[in-house]
């Protein structure tokens, strides 16, 4: 579904990205590890768009996205949760839902937060609220609906669990779990790395911009290097 | 009491002038941080499209005014387009000295096209003095308020309301967000200059009116009046935009009428500095540390 092929991602002379390759099968919870700065948001902003990549190819169902505008990307059905949310403080709850649709057509959008609104109650009763008021795991909460407003097909989300307790986070991750049960790929970057690969049906690990290491979920939960490293086991 | 109330209500008009103007500075400064020195020549060519259109074609208050409103929401967004947009991540500074050599090339171009004397702008409607409770309110001064408040309430029902009005406010608040969105921050910064631009339109024919006379350099001093009254009510805040240019607007009558007509821009510049002393970020303003 999603193909990365050598792509490579700069910030003036910093290589934050070198020659990274993976995929995405359609159907598939794919996540990706890595330390801090490893160049983890870096892939995911170029997916979206905003960033531009210095070299490399980006294939969305037979679509290259390196040259495609971030708003013809959303409209190729690929939607991003970012790091830290960056909901919109100010705007209402359903006001920022109204964002993340707004590419749609009013029937679909009207859809779409009707099936928000019953999957995530909290937001229907606080849609007229300031997003600011809500706590940092409703809008968690807020941040993913505002993504699915779009409809994806693939859902890019970075660093979900930041910040939140572990109830919130389990719950962040039954919903991740639960949305890709009903058709949504979902390319998934973490800190939590082992609860990320819990969940995942493949993995790559990222170190200093360049793929260490790829397998399932499983191999990489009982990679010996994985552990080490990233799990906090000796 | 009397003359107090007088002057109320005229300073009321005069502040609904520069309400219309601020809103457009407050707008442009909410979304991209530039505070656009070439607001108040937009209002001058809205009044200079209402001398024209008005005098070529002889069409009624409404027509001169919603067609200034279109022809200046176009020039705002073909200003916006080739001087500011190729400008969006240079410096701040560098937008800013562009926006004040806009000014001087829509100041100059007028002056240079038509000629830099005053004109007088037609008289479409005649003058009627109406007596309340013994004070003066000619049909102008209703008029241009009502038109000012009306133009207000649109505007606050576009930005509350529409999709492209939430999309300001996004945008405003979190340009990389929005874009993620699937908003395009170019289109949206256009409608801002739009809608901003069509307001000083509107207030460009409605000072036609009221004052009569129009000429190149018209903009200069309301303009910067109009930026005063954006900060006193907080840059970025529509309603504060809105309150700022009534304040401004009265006070500077209020002075004149005691007498002290030499001061009245003094006053103005005194507001700012003291505003900014005591309440830098206006009186609507969000404080920095909201932002996170
Ligand atoms: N705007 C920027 N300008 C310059 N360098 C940047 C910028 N953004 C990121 N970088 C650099 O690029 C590298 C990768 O950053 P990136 O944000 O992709 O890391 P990350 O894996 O998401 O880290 P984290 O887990 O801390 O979020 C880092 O070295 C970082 O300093
Ligand atoms: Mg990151």
């Amino acid at each position: 579904m999603l193909k990365v092929d050598n792509l490579t991602v700069n910030y003036g002379a910093i290589e934050a990205v070198k020659q990274v390759s993976f995929n995405v099968n359609q159907g598939e919870i794919v996540t990706l590890i890595g330390a801090n700065g490893a160049g983890k948001s870096t892939i995911l902003k170029t997916l979206s768009g905003v960033k531009k990549a210095a070299s490399g190819q980006i294939t969305f169902l037979d679509t290259d996205l390196t040259k495609l505008s971030p708003s013809k990307i959303v409209q190729a059905k690929i939607a991003q949760v970012p790091e830290g949310r960056r909901i919109f403080a100010g705007l209402t709850v359903r006001e920022n839902l109204q964002m993340g649709g707004f590419l749609e057509s009013k029937k679909d959008k009207q859809a779409q937060l009707d099936y928000i609104f019953e999957e995530f109650p909290i937001l229907a009763e606080r849609q007229g609220q300031d997003a600011a008021t809500l706590s940092g795991g409703e809008q968690q909460m807020l941040a993913m609906g505002r993504a699915l407003m779009s409809q994806p097909k693939l859902l890019l989300l970075d660093e979900p669990s930041m910040g939140l307790s572990p109830i919130f986070i389990e719950k962040t991750f039954a919903i991740i779990q639960k949305l890709n049960e009903q058709g949504t790929t979902i390319l998934l970057i973490e800190q939590n790395a082992k609860t990320a690969l819990k969940i995942a049906d493949r993995g790559y690990v990222l170190a200093n911009g360049k793929i260490k290491l790829e397998g399932t979920g499983e191999e990489l939960l009982n990679n010996e290097a994985v552990q080490h490293t990233y799990l906090g086991m000796m | 009491m009397d003359v107090f109330l007088q002057q109320l209500v005229n300073g009321l008009s005069l502040g609904s002038i520069y309400a219309l103007l601020a809103l457009g500075y407050t707008m442009v400064y909410g979304i991209i941080k530039l505070i656009n020195f070439a607001h108040g020549d937009i209002y001058m060519i809205g009044a200079f499209w209402g001398y024209y259109i008005i005098n070529t074609y002889h069409v009624d208050f409404f027509v001169a005014l919603v067609s200034a409103m279109v022809v200046t929401a176009i020039l705002g967004m073909v200003i916006e387009f080739l001087a500011y947009r190729p400008l969006r991540k240079a410096p701040r500074i560098t937008a800013l000295i562009t926006a004040i050599g806009v000014s001087y090339f829509l100041e100059n171009g007028m002056s240079l096209l038509f000629g830099a004397n005053t004109r007088d702008f037609p008289q479409i409607i005649t003058h009627k003095t109406l007596t309340f409770m013994g004070i003066e309110i000619s049909n102008i001064q209703v008029l241009i308020l009502c038109t000012s408040i009306f133009l207000m309430i649109v505007l606050q029902i576009i930005v509350k309301k529409t999709k492209m009005g939430i999309a300001m406010r996004a945008v405003a608040i979190d340009p990389d967000a929005a874009e993620l969105m699937g908003i395009n921050s170019n289109h949206v910064i256009s409608f801002t200059f739009g809608l901003g631009s069509a307001l000083a339109g509107a207030a460009g024919v409605l000072i036609g009116l009221y004052y009569n006379s129009i000429d190149p350099m018209m903009g200069m001093v309301p303009g910067i009046k109009a930026f005063v009254a954006a900060v006193v009510g907080g840059i970025g805040s529509i309603p504060g935009a809105a309150i700022g240019g009534f304040v401004i607007g009265t006070l500077e009558t209020l002075i004149q009428a005691v007498g002290l007509s030499a001061y009245k821009d003094a006053a103005v510049y005194i507001v700012l500095i003291l505003i900014l002393i005591v309440l830098p970020t206006g009186l609507l303003g969000k404080s920095a540390k909201e932002k996170v």
